[in-house]
């Protein structure tokens, strides 16, 4: 289906650079896991405190304000990366069903998030999490740990 | 060196080694839990860094966010110990000739040194800067050697993986 958009990506002279360098591709890795450190511990934090764990004694909208604020950098780093990571070999990641996982968890964890930070505000001032809050909470963080277990997982499956 | 070899066949022969490294499915969980406590970890250590070099979280006085930050770094540390741990005990004698897994270890002592040392002389007179953007230099340093060697704990921890 995707079969033209795989190939112009991967004719790409940068596809060429990150497929063929000896560093490259380990660099941009590297990057990619580093960057997703701060993606998950600042998404964490917001989930966890859906929760009622708080890492800081922080209403739910700090917390809120907090990833609206900074998720950006790690997030557009990791996509970035990701993109120049997946242009080397489309045809095999496309292919590979713990990368389509991760990305369909991705997709599920961002939609979620852009919905649920902009109405967090309304948990704000309640001395405990309803249950089905602290739900919407833990589901997030089983959705961050199966895009962790399934990027994982891509290395073993190609 | 004899000894360590010994010690890590040892581990190898050992029951915890074969439950551990014998499923895939065990080890997955165990390396997922690895990057998600890793997370916690290096993102609650580097936010402090980033206060101590004034570039976050300025509003917040300096021990205040240490308070609130160290139960989530100290949480986390542990899962990392215990999964690493683990992961070790699973595949000892391929980790103890992995000189980039030896290096990581090193990494790792040597940020908590960082970390002590920082506690123990430049936090004693914290009272004297802690509501203050900026900080002593000697706080500044601490700070990008803290953020340096955790970065480079976690790239080491990458590159394991390649020199299988």
């Amino acid at each position: 289906m995707f079969a033209h958009l795989w190939q112009w990506l991967y004719d790409l002279q940068i596809s060429a650079t990150v497929r063929e360098s000896s560093w490259v591709f380990p660099t941009l890795e590297c990057i990619h896991l580093y960057s997703m450190v701060f993606l998950i511990g600042l998404v964490a934090a917001f989930d966890l405190r859906l929760m009622g764990i708080a890492l800081e004694p922080q209403p739910v909208s700090y917390f809120s304000r907090l990833v609206r604020r900074w998720v950006w950098i790690p997030l557009g780093v990791n996509t970035v990366t990701g993109t120049l990571l997946f242009a080397s070999k489309p045809m095999e990641y496309s292919g590979n069903l713990a990368f389509v996982m991760k990305m369909l968890f991705l997709f599920v964890g961002v939609t979620y998030h852009a919905v649920i930070l902009r109405k967090a505000d309304r948990w704000d001032g309640l001395a405990k999490m309803p249950t089905g809050v602290s739900v919407l909470g833990g589901f997030s963080l089983l959705l961050w740990l199966g895009v962790l277990a399934s990027s994982r997982w891509i290395a073993y499956v190609l | 060196m004899d000894q360590l070899s010994a010690v890590c066949r040892a581990i190898d022969v050992s029951a915890l080694s074969n439950a551990v490294s014998g499923f895939n499915q065990t080890w997955a969980l165990i390396q997922t839990l690895h990057l998600a406590a890793m997370s916690v970890l290096v993102a609650s250590i580097t936010t402090f860094d980033l206060r101590l070099l004034g570039l976050a979280m300025k509003r917040v006085s300096v021990s205040r966010l240490a308070d609130r930050l160290l139960p989530a770094t100290w949480s986390a540390f542990a899962v990392m110990m215990a999964t690493g741990g683990l992961m070790f005990v699973g595949q000892a004698p391929k980790y103890c000739v992995n000189w980039i897994f030896l290096t990581k270890v090193v990494l790792i002592v040597l940020a908590g040194l960082n970390m002590a040392i920082f506690h123990f002389t430049v936090y004693r007179s914290v009272s004297k800067w802690d509501e203050t953007a900026t900080t002593p230099l000697s706080a500044k340093l601490v700070g990008t050697f803290s953020v340096l060697l955790w970065a480079s704990v976690v790239v080491a921890g990458r590159w394991i993986g390649f020199i299988a």
